[in-house]
């Protein structure tokens, strides 16, 4: 299912609550702060701190 | 700069015990949308229950059932007025909490380009699924009804559920309960326990005599004052309880919703069945004992901890019929004075 990019932009970060970036390959939402990115699977953003990969 | 804001409208308009269980719906979306415009919509007369919730932009009141019973000339205006209000509105997202053919029918009326609702088989009425064009997916009829508010959110994203319950009123609201206290000084001596015994259904009702005679044993053995709360249409019943008791008792002042949440916050223990009364102050983290029949305290029951759900297992048990359908309302009453009695004791000597 398609995204809608509109709402990714206005979702904050679980952690920090600070902004996100939407990866280049938009498969994920990058926060610089916490150094975690968000995955993107099926359109759906898994917010889940636990469940965020870490930021090389 | 293009404006990003995204407008997101809750439907959810009654009752007191739904209406609490969308809040953690509320504060999960907002602690994800912080700069999102976030509105609900709301019966003008539950309204007092998120008026003044800081999770929300605006609060839209309407008064769908005066109007379904009073389809005049004014009520036309005012329907006029709503349209053309969220029509300016122009929101990105409806979510229909409620689950009715009339929430699907507005819901598709605001038209919003993206309208939530429940799987067809979690709605109230299955025709509502019609109406909206996205769905949360299903689950079972067994998980609380604040999981299945909060399941519609899935559709956005998978995000970490917020279970606050969010009841914030004006200080001029506290001042009904601060009136009543000082001039009732020997009520506010030992610790109270409110007890309220009307409901929304006649099946969930327990009997006064054994409301009088648990609140006696209160009382004597456990040392609570007892203040007798009560809702639209349930004041003589309260009072009968007064009148049935040996012990004395305050009956609660006249409240509206927000003042009765003030009122709430003073107590120390709540004894009621599945009752908005008891929605709100479990919301409040107030410690309750909570006797059920018709419906499922799984389901609709407190969802934090410190509170007991006393109920006597039939086969015909959570039927959620108004009526009973046998004219025996067993399920209630094999709930004895003891069993309350006992749960009321394990829970306060827990709680202290």
């Amino acid at each position: 299912m398609a995204f809608d990019k509109e709402l990714l932009e206005i979702l904050v970060c679980p952690q920090c609550k600070g902004e996100l970036e939407l990866t280049s390959g938009e498969d994920g939402l990058d926060c610089n702060v916490c150094k975690l990115k968000y995955l993107i699977q099926d359109g759906i953003p898994i917010m889940l701190i636990d469940q965020a990969q870490p930021l090389p | 700069m293009k404006e990003l804001k995204q407008k997101f409208l809750i439907i959810k308009l009654s009752s007191i015990g739904d209406i609490v269980h969308a809040l953690p719906f509320l504060r999960t979306l907002r602690t994800n949308y912080p700069k999102a415009y976030i509105a609900w919509m709301i019966e003008e007369r539950f309204q007092d229950l998120v008026k003044f919730n800081s999770d929300l932009d605006e609060v839209i009141p309407v008064r769908i059932k005066h109007w379904r019973k009073n389809l005049c000339l004014k009520s036309w205006n005012e329907i006029n007025l709503i349209r053309n209000l969220l029509k300016d509105r122009k929101f990105d997202w409806t979510f229909d909490l409620q689950g009715l053919i009339k929430t699907g029918f507005i819901a598709l009326m605001i038209g919003a380009p993206n309208r939530v609702g429940f799987h067809r088989k979690n709605c109230r009425e299955n025709i509502n699924a019609w109406f909206n064009n996205r769905h949360s997916k299903y689950i079972s009829t067994s998980e609380h009804v604040i999981d299945l508010c909060l399941s519609q959110l899935s559709v956005l994203g998978n995000f970490h559920p917020q279970t606050e319950f969010k009841l914030t009123i004006r200080t001029e609201d506290e001042r009904v309960t601060e009136n009543f206290i000082s001039e009732n000084r020997e009520l506010v001596a030992k610790p109270i326990v409110g007890i309220n015994a009307g409901a929304g259904f006649p099946t969930k009702i327990w009997s006064i005599e054994r409301y009088a005679q648990l609140a006696d044993r209160l009382v004597e053995e456990l040392g609570f004052s007892i203040l007798l709360t009560w809702g639209p249409g349930e004041k003589e019943m309260t009072q009968k309880i007064a009148k049935s008791m040996k012990q004395k008792s305050w009956v609660a002042p006249a409240t509206t919703i927000a003042e009765s949440i003030g009122l709430y916050k003073n107590l120390s223990l709540f004894v009621g069945s599945d009752s908005g009364p008891f929605h709100i102050c479990a919301a409040l983290g107030i410690p309750t004992v909570s006797i059920w029949g018709p419906t499922h305290p799984d389901r609709n029951g407190a969802y934090t901890n410190n509170h007991t759900a006393v109920y006597h297992k039939l086969d015909c048990s959570f039927c959620w019929k108004r009526i009973c359908p046998l004219g025996t309302m067993e399920c209630m009453d094999k709930v004895t004075v003891e069993n309350i009695f006992d749960a009321v004791k394990k829970i306060s000597s827990q709680t202290n």
